[in-house]
């Protein structure tokens, strides 16, 4: 995908996340995680498209290049990352409560498409 | 013949460099043998041996200084471990799975550890892990742990 594609998905992402899901987040703060964190990944790869003509065939490669190119959000993308691994992957008992939710989409996701947007 | 590294169930620690130059030793004495199909296989065991023992040794250095910093974060409980197989995405040949435990969700300190991660990232490539946290919720450690990762002591 090039970098329009990627920012399309990512608003689109955010869209239905903040239109839909944000107002039912009590009874589905995992799919708000979900979809908060494709959101964010799509803003990544449109920054790392744009800036770096890099496309990653893994999460793991692209943490890497992230962990020096994109420092400052370095944190805020890999929680939105491993709060939608626990929501995929993982019992209900571990999935993401009504606070995270919230928090990785009021902070997290903020911060990764703030910093994307600004250097883009 | 494949070094099956998802069958090693003790901890990487055990591995101590001196442990692998005995082991390295041992073998070149075997590639000395007068039978060549036994020194050929001796020398493909050798190379294969050494190639593994190296990343594990990288890996074994990474895990420890993560291990570090993350003790010095009050709130953890544990750190835990595992090898996956990827032998098509890096030249180790396997993807370090990485737990970290902390009693509940704490955005501060899982920037903390998220931070300590970064760190290992950037300095041991081109090795590829994967971090993940585990909360507890009120559960005991046994409880939340997966099958197959051991505790990093």
């Amino acid at each position: 995908m090039n970098v329009k594609a990627h920012l399309q998905k990512a608003e689109r992402n955010k869209e239905f996340l903040l239109g839909h899901l944000m107002k039912i987040l009590d009874k589905c703060p995992d799919w708000a995680t979900i979809v908060a964190f494709y959101s964010a990944l799509h803003f990544v790869e449109a920054f790392l498209k744009k800036n770096h003509g890099l496309d990653f065939k893994g999460h793991e490669e692209r943490h890497i290049f992230m962990s020096q190119h994109l420092r400052e959000v370095f944190s805020a993308y890999y929680r939105l990352y491993d709060l939608g691994f626990e929501s995929r992957y993982k019992s209900i008992k571990d999935a993401p409560s009504y606070d995270e939710a919230k928090s990785a989409v009021r902070h997290d996701l903020d911060d990764v498409e703030k910093f994307v947007m600004s250097r883009i | 013949m494949m070094l099956e590294i998802e069958r090693l169930s003790d901890p990487f620690q055990k591995f101590s460099r001196d442990l692998v130059a005995s082991n390295m030793q041992v073998i070149k004495k075997g590639m000395n043998h007068p039978f060549i199909v036994f020194t050929e296989r001796a020398k493909s065991f050798c190379s294969i041996w050494t190639e593994r023992f190296s990343w594990l040794m990288k890996t074994e250095e990474a895990l420890r200084s993560f291990k570090k910093r993350i003790d010095k974060i009050e709130e953890t409980r544990g750190v835990f471990h595992n090898l996956r197989e990827a032998r098509d995405r890096t030249s180790s040949g396997y993807i370090s799975d990485i737990l970290v435990v902390i009693p509940d969700s704490n955005r501060k300190v899982e920037y903390q550890i998220y931070d300590a991660f970064g760190e290992v990232l950037r300095t041991s490539r081109p090795l590829l892990f994967d971090l993940h946290l585990i909360k507890l919720k009120g559960r005991k450690l046994e409880e939340v742990t997966p099958k197959g990762f051991w505790r990093y002591e």
